[in-house]
């Protein structure tokens, strides 16, 4: 079969949607980094080597067999746990964190791979779980620890962004399945009494982020600096944007991280609000299509996974974008596809390819249909 | 593993419905914020990111020409070229200041104190001559840049210089003519505009495009002939009385344009710098003086008007001393009766103190006001005063009695020229100015500048009269003699104060300012002359120091104007 025929295999639209995301991506990369570009190899050409890697990945565990999945869950989930706890051992620490293992030269972040396990882990589970009356607390127990662990582990690191990140997701993941009713609304009573207590677990650096995002203006040269010159990067686009290469916020320095966290705010400055709607709607485009392959799956297991990696990839998406636009505090949440960052582009190629090994979905309904 | 259990519940798929709804709830939250951001937010976004990445140099601009109403060049501005630096930037700094120090004309150390500042901009050295940039486009170092400016030059020195004043460094007017026109002649500055990025670093600057930044030129009323001559009688004037400083105007009256404005000694604009700030000022307008006896001319004016005297009328002048009150007014020659014009063609104090007693405080006032005395004539130069003249109801007989006489009251000398025009004008007032038209950058004329037009104050057969009356004073027996002018009938008083002194608040037994102001002919007149010495020291007198000069400006004024004297038995054809 050639490379064609490969990728017929996948959602071609799906792919198609991938793709443009990660070139534009790279796009905006090379305008962010054009005017300083660090020594070496140019981020551009660096995330587009991600990028083809990713879809290597992508075409690649696409052809995987779902039920391979099904018995690997909870090795996989246990060496991704194992592979968080090197961190703390031998990680490399920037910034005060210790988020990095080298591996062959290269940085990688083991809580990316969370993002993959978890869900699978997840669904395995209760795929097998038997209750007529739906979830409750007790079947929920396991899952739940099965969640709070790993994202621990990652909030320790400490990683507030990554760590808050998984968990909605997840979280989210488990209230969609076959929870009681009941137990839901208990659920959102008590985290709303709860989230107070939340604070005292928190860094000073992440309550000051929190505090900065509430009211920016009043730390405008501290810890409210990179909302402010967001919210500037992307108010200052107007409609159309000042054109690709003209994003004088970006190009002067005045946003951080603009090639990575704050990319979409790249977007915004240069390609004006069309830009940044057109972003937005191609990310809910491509977790709708994902999203919609759950329905059609005829299989439980299948189902919760392309859920949870939907939901791990759209979360993802929008608390970056919710962060690049001031409507939540700055943690250091990559966008999906497009930010500068190996790890995470490699990570979401394998989202994606996983979603895409569950066959059966777009082309025609086979309820009920034994996979082999 | 066995085969695949159930399939997806119902409740499951609404669940999944559900969350995809929230989710497409939370992308609409996203686009109406980044809505929100790009077009309600009210704190400008756009401005704010103008604000902090920009800065703006304003660079001299080509500033408009100022010429005299002949079209001769008074000032223009000239390209020349600032040396800036980025220091930052500039690796080898004291090879870099030995090499820019010569070009400059500034030592290496002074060059080099710049160099090492911690800063992103500096300037090196402003206005330098353009051979500069072709040393440094032959010879190009990395964070020295070059840019355009232009610097003001006053081709004619000193001339006028008080009227036309200056600029400083950065194009805009300073003083005079420069300041009071500055919007009209500065135009549009260029600038340099600066990008800076988010750790302060300059990124690129650009010059705005420096031709459309012209200002517009200005034509004077000012007739550097005219501005020469009285240059040069003044200065003689000034050396053979021993005065500290003196001014002399020439107006046309019936439009109140100014022909000349002297004041002296005066300082040359192109290094305004190294004289001390009073050599700049414009005492015509910013110094206030008891006029003396000019101020007669006034209290003639009002005892003719009230009916209170004629021509005809005696009075007895009290052989130069009249006891007062407590004061004795002293005339400077023993009169005894002397017809009502002989009272101002001899200049009795005495005679002039019962006439404004007869004449009355409140009518004295309003002539005084009638003549602009005591007000702004709105001159079209920086840093005009009022003068002061106290209201009537304050005034004791004493005062009323020394105001008669011009003394009491303070007014500034460009009144008097004001007052003057009114006299030759038979009643009409004019404002004085020195602006005329305005051109473009090829001196073509875009618009004449406008001013108030004549207004009439007296009728103009009472100022016949006065006429008559101030033209005894010019004649062999007035005290004007000295400004006699065979050929001519020249009308003006002489006058004669004793300064006030500041410091002690009384006036001076030694200070006098001698005065002399008229205008001829008296049929069609001219020009409105005053000619004011300060603190000479070989005569006090007016009529002794300050009417020659009268004479022998208006000897070569008239000529130039158009007036040939009459000579008896000569008839020009």
């Amino acid at each position: 079969m050639n490379l064609f025929g490969r990728l017929r295999v996948a959602d071609p639209l799906l792919l198609g949607l991938f793709v443009f995301l990660v070139l534009f991506g790279v796009l905006n990369i090379y305008s962010a980094t054009q005017s300083y570009p660090p020594a070496g190899v140019p981020l551009y050409l660096k995330q587009l080597g991600w990028g083809v890697l990713s879809v290597a990945a992508l075409v690649g565990l696409a052809r995987v067999d779902p039920g391979i999945l099904y018995g690997l869950a909870y090795v996989l989930y246990g060496l991704g746990v194992a592979l968080i706890l090197l961190t703390y051992a031998i990680g490399h620490e920037a910034l005060g964190a210790r988020r990095w293992l080298t591996v062959g030269g290269f940085f990688m972040q083991p809580s990316e791979l969370m993002k993959l396990f978890i869900p699978l882990v997840v669904a395995r589970y209760l795929h097998g779980l038997k209750a007529p009356m739906g979830f409750g607390l007790r079947e929920l127990v396991v899952p739940l620890l099965l969640i709070a662990g790993p994202v621990l582990l990652i909030f320790r690191q400490p990683d507030l962004g990554t760590a808050a990140q998984i968990a909605i997701a997840a979280v989210s993941m488990i209230l969609m399945t076959d929870v009681r009713r009941g137990l839901l609304i208990k659920a959102a009573t008590a985290v709303l009494i709860c989230a107070p207590g939340g604070w005292f677990l928190l860094r000073d650096y992440q309550r000051q982020r929190l505090i900065s995002f509430l009211d920016p203006e009043k730390y405008e040269l501290g810890a409210g600096y990179q909302v402010i010159q967001s919210k500037i990067a992307v108010g200052s686009g107007q409609l159309f944007g000042k054109g690709f290469g003209m994003g004088t916020q970006s190009r002067l320095q005045f946003l951080p991280q603009r090639h990575s966290d704050f990319i979409y705010s790249v977007v915004g400055e240069e390609w004006g609000f069309i830009g940044a709607v057109l972003v937005l709607g191609l990310v809910f485009l491509l977790f709708f299509r994902a999203v919609r392959r759950a329905y059609g799956t005829g299989n439980i297991f299948h189902s919760y996974l392309v859920v949870g990696l939907s939901l791990q990839f759209v979360w993802q998406s929008l608390l970056n974008m919710m962060m690049v636009v001031g409507l939540l505090p700055v943690v250091g949440i990559p966008l999906p596809l497009l930010s500068y960052g190996g790890t995470n582009l490699l990570v979401m190629g394998c989202l994606f390819g996983l979603m895409m090994a569950v066959r059966g979905s777009t082309a025609a309904p086979r309820m009920g249909a034994p996979v082999r | 593993m066995t085969g695949w259990s159930t399939s997806m519940a119902e409740s499951v798929r609404r669940r999944l419905r559900l969350v995809t709804a929230i989710v497409a709830a939370c992308f609409v939250v996203v686009a109406g914020r980044a809505f929100t951001l790009a077009f309600l937010t009210d704190t400008g976004l756009v401005d704010r990111v103008r604000r902090q990445q920009g800065d703006v140099i304003e660079l001299a601009p080509r500033r408009g020409k100022i010429l005299d109403r002949n079209g001769t060049l008074l000032a223009l501005s000239r390209r020349m070229v600032s040396v800036s630096a980025h220091p930052r930037k500039v690796v080898d700094k004291v090879g870099t200041a030995r090499f820019l120090a010569p070009l400059v004309g500034q030592s290496p150390a002074e060059v080099l104190r710049e160099l090492r500042k911690e800063k992103s901009f500096v300037w090196i050295a402003r206005q330098v001559p353009p051979s500069v940039r072709d040393a440094l486009d032959a010879h190009p170092i990395e964070g020295v840049a070059v840019v355009s400016e232009y610097k003001r030059f006053y081709p004619q020195g000193s001339m006028a210089s008080q009227a036309l004043g200056f600029v400083g460094l950065d194009g805009v007017g300073l003083e005079g003519i420069e300041l009071s026109y500055d919007a009209m002649l500065r135009g549009k500055p260029s600038t340099l505009v600066i990008t800076r990025d988010g750790v302060g670093n300059v990124i690129y600057d650009h010059v705005s495009d420096a031709y459309e930044s012209e200002g517009e030129g200005l034509v004077l009323s000012i007739d550097l002939n005219v501005q020469s001559l009285l240059d040069q009688k003044l200065n003689e004037g000034i050396k053979s009385s021993g005065a500290r400083r003196g001014w002399a105007m020439a107006m046309d009256p019936a439009t109140g344009e100014i022909l000349a404005w002297s004041v002296q000694p005066a300082f040359d604009p192109n290094a305004f710098r190294q004289l001390p700030a009073e050599r700049w000022k414009n005492h015509p307008i910013t110094d206030a003086l008891d006029p003396g006896s000019t101020l007669k001319a006034v209290l003639l004016t009002a005892a003719l008007e009230t009916g209170t005297f004629n021509e005809r009328a005696r009075l007895f002048c009290e052989n130069g001393e009249y006891k007062f009150y407590d004061r004795v007014i002293h005339d400077f020659k023993k009169y005894g009766e002397l017809s009502f014009p002989q009272v101002f063609q001899l200049s009795s104090n005495i005679c002039a103190a019962k006439i404004g007693l007869k004449v009355g405080a409140k009518t004295l006032y309003e002539f005084i006001h009638k003549f602009g005395l005591g007000e702004r004539t709105g001159i079209d130069l920086p840093g005009e005063i009022r003068g002061l003249v106290s209201s009537y109801r304050s005034w004791t007989p004493v005062d009323l009695a020394n105001i008669s006489y011009g003394q009491g009251l303070a007014v500034t000398p460009i009144q008097m020229v004001a007052a003057f025009a009114v006299f030759a004008n038979g009643g009409l007032s004019v404002q004085p100015h020195v602006g005329k038209r305005v051109t473009d950058g090829r001196d073509r004329l875009l618009r004449e500048i406008e001013f108030p037009a004549p207004r009439r104050v007296l009728p103009a057969e009472l100022i016949a009269r006065v006429n008559r009356i101030l033209e005894t004073v010019i004649t062999p027996e007035g005290t004007g003699r000295m400004a006699v002018l065979e050929g001519y009938r020249l009308a003006g008083k002489t006058g004669t104060a004793q300064k006030f002194d500041p410091e002690t608040g009384l006036y001076s037994k030694d200070d006098y300012v001698a005065s002399f102001v008229g205008f001829g002919p008296v049929d069609a007149p001219r020009a409105v002359v005053l000619v004011m010495l300060d603190e000479p020291q070989k005569s006090i007198y007016g009529g002794v120091v300050a009417a020659p000069l009268f004479r022998d400006i208006m000897s070569e004024l008239l000529p130039y104007l158009g007036a040939y004297p009459e000579m008896p038995g000569v008839r020009l054809s």
